[in-house]
């Protein structure tokens, strides 16, 4: 028996992985990654799931109840939930969006940011310690990451996560014990503001999610086990804004002029020496949708808007992450 | 350390300004505090909801939590003398004004001057709070500043004097050791003595149906006037400091609330005990549904004196418990509403005015004829 509290995960990408797994039953080392010290992530909850397709008889054969079934495609994925620490997000980032970049800003402080890539071509190894057992994903994916911040609850990520399989029996991941990560400050509710165009407004929550649109299905190569997820469908960014007071009618403005904005939303945590932690959200191209101010009784009038991230013109990413804190490599490590 | 009983504590209140006008009123702390205010009892207070950990690392033990959110409230209860003023005024009079939001006047040089309280819809005042905790030279000076009554009672009773209970939501609060550090206020030089109090023996009261055109004086023991302003005071939400005159967006503080707005329709109920059963009159009136509208003054002679006008009281319950050999008393509960019959005001139901008669148009006003010859707010 175990409990939640217990229990801890981690998180390596690897850009340098030979190649996709293909041999679900010889539970080989391929495909994945030595777990450690940078690796640790702030996970809240998690639902991945070992589901198959079965095929029964589908012949009559002097019976009511089926004689047997044959076990057709194991997928294996679900969501799981992280906190927002301004370490220990990156490598979860990187899988996620796809294009990733990083520079030295002084000895030991580094500035990562992320962007949507064409490909995404990276998978990352995920433990998760549950004390009864060390469960071990290889293969994995990100096929959507949705970012929630509330002025009550602060900022929460759900990752949707496609594994090729899952095991119980590492001999790579033996033992939790050395996860770790490289800062476990908060990001607090209250280090944040919002901007929309260049201008501070207030805000109480916000909403992002990421589609990456993966192809999660099975192949004549890959046996029982699913073939690499890769992008079937374009990258979709949507999110919603909700204010704090109905003020102005500013919103129903640039909806009805279809408008695009600029929108960051920027926690900034502790001094490192130099730089100051940073976790900073932008949509450079966000189009105006659905501007809201519902009379719902005799209450205050809420007062919302959601959105959806382009391209733009320039050929620019829909969104685009950048984390300042003491991680040293570039997407994985 | 020195005396830090509250035998030896004091209270004055200061005005911040309207901050349905200017946000600023909110965060700005007054620039004096003019009314002290006799409390019985004050509870300035600034807690912050911890965060705690939340993430999964396989430790039971909790890590160190930050500062959250900040609720910043008050409780206030004290006495409500008759305005008293030497440079200074001792009064609880501009609790009750910030809390109604509307402040006229009328005067001309024969008349005392009257003071007009009446219920606003849109402004919201802001005051600071400050308080001393033992001593002036010794004691500890805190002071709540954006405080802002959310919800007021007035109250009296034959044998006490007239009272006043108010909650508060506020922006923030200062404490400042005064052996250590500079108090930013100078409560003690505020007069504390001096004044007259508003007695419940010098109470009338008086109620009666607006269709008759008169009210007559009823005999009550106690009464309670409670006043819920229904405003919005638990909305957080990060900075929005892009015009600081900007009334409709001023906000820097991500830990302290957005301020205050109106989040709903107020209540206002008025309950009396009447010491005597000797009418069904108010049970006719409640079965009736009777529109009813009345007054309620305490004076000292004919140019000092409270008065509070309720132009829209609604029987809810006439309640007349059997319990037991005493005499039987009844307990009436009301509810006041906005004035919805204007032409039809009884002249007693109005405010002074030299005779005019301004009706009051909200739930209730309150005249104040007293040493104070300016508007309160």
């Amino acid at each position: 028996m175990s409990s939640g509290v217990l229990s801890k995960s981690a998180l390596r990408l690897g850009g340098n992985l030979s190649h996709y797994p293909d041999n679900q039953t010889y539970l080989s080392n391929e495909d994945e990654l030595q777990l450690g010290e940078y690796d640790l992530i702030p996970l809240t909850t998690e639902s991945i799931s070992e589901d198959a397709d079965y095929s029964g008889a589908e012949t009559i054969n002097e019976g009511y109840s089926l004689a047997t079934q044959d076990k057709l495609t194991t997928r294996v994925s679900g969501n799981m939930n992280v906190w927002g620490w301004y370490g220990g997000l990156d490598q979860l980032l990187s899988a996620s969006l796809g294009e990733y970049n990083t520079s030295e800003l002084t000895t030991g402080e580094y500035e990562h940011i992320y962007t949507i890539d064409d490909e995404l071509t990276d998978r990352f190894t995920l433990g998760i310690d549950k004390k009864t057992e060390l469960f071990v994903y290889r293969g994995c994916k990100v096929n959507s990451l949705g970012i929630d911040f509330s002025i009550e609850n602060g900022i929460e990520l759900q990752a949707n996560v496609q594994a090729f399989d899952v095991t119980r029996d590492s001999s790579t991941n033996t033992s939790s014990d050395s996860w770790d990560v490289v800062s476990r400050d908060k990001i607090i509710e209250h280090q944040g503001e919002f901007y929309l165009d260049g201008s501070n407004i207030k805000i109480v929550d916000f909403t992002i999610d990421i589609g990456n649109g993966l192809d999660y299905t099975t192949t004549i190569q890959s046996g029982e086990g699913v073939s690499e997820p890769l992008r079937n469908d374009m990258v979709t960014v949507e999110g919603e804004i909700t204010f704090a007071r109905f003020e102005d009618t500013g919103l129903f403005s640039d909806f009805y002029n279809g408008k695009v904005s600029d929108l960051k939303l920027e926690f900034v945590g502790p001094n490192m020496g130099s730089n100051d932690k940073k976790f900073v959200i932008n949509i450079p191209y966000a189009k105006h949708k659905s501007p809201r101010a519902p009379v719902t009784g005799e209450s205050k009038i809420p007062y919302s808007f959601s959105f959806t991230g382009l391209r733009g013109t320039s050929l620019s990413s829909p969104v685009k992450v950048t984390t300042i804190n003491e991680y040293p490599y570039n997407g994985g490590r | 350390m020195g005396n830090r009983s509250g035998a030896v504590s004091q209270a004055a209140v200061g005005l911040q300004g309207d901050i349905s006008s200017n946000l600023s009123n909110f965060t700005t702390e007054a620039t004096s505090l003019t009314d002290r205010i006799l409390i019985d009892s004050g509870n300035p207070n600034k807690s912050y909801d911890p965060i705690q950990e939340e993430a999964l690392t396989g430790n039971v033990g909790r890590g160190t939590p930050v500062n959250g959110l900040a609720e910043t409230t008050d409780s206030v209860e004290g006495k409500m003398p008759y305005t008293y003023k030497d440079t200074d005024f001792i009064s609880s009079d501009m609790i009750l004004a910030a809390a109604m939001g509307g402040n006229t006047s009328y005067s001309d040089t024969d008349t005392p001057f009257y003071n007009q309280l009446t219920i606003s819809d849109l402004e919201i005042y802001a005051l600071t709070l400050g308080y001393i905790y033992g001593t002036a030279n010794s004691g500890v000076e805190k002071y709540m500043t954006g405080a802002v009554p959310e919800s007021v009672e007035i109250s009296c009773s034959l044998d006490g004097k007239l009272t006043i209970s108010a909650d508060f939501v506020g922006y923030d609060v200062v404490t400042n050791d005064i052996n250590t550090s500079t108090a930013n206020y100078s409560i003690d030089s505020i007069p504390n003595i001096g004044h007259t109090n508003a007695l419940g023996q010098q109470m009338v009261f008086q109620i009666g149906e607006v269709s008759s055109g008169s009210v007559e004086q009823y005999k009550v023991s106690e009464f309670t006037l409670s006043y819920e302003r229904q405003l919005d005071t638990d909305t957080y939400a990060t900075p929005d400091g892009s015009n600081e005159e900007d009334p409709e967006t001023y906000h820097t503080d991500s830990q302290s609330i957005v301020a205050p707005v109106v989040d709903g329709r107020r209540d206002v109920s008025l309950d009396f005990e009447i010491p005597r059963y000797e009418s069904t009159q108010f049970e006719i009136w409640d079965e009736n549904s009777t529109e009813l509208c009345g007054t309620i003054k305490i004076s000292v002679g004919s140019e000092t004196y409270k008065k509070i006008i309720m132009p829209n009281i609604y029987i809810e319950n006439a309640d007349v418990p059997l319990d037991g050999p005493d005499s039987i008393t009844q307990s009436v509960s009301a509810i006041l509403g906005r004035n919805e019959n204007l032409g039809s005001s009884i002249k007693e139901v109005t405010f002074t005015d030299g005779g005019a008669g301004t009706a009051v148009q909200n739930e209730f006003g309150v005249e104040l004829v007293d040493d104070r010859t300016s508007t309160i707010l």
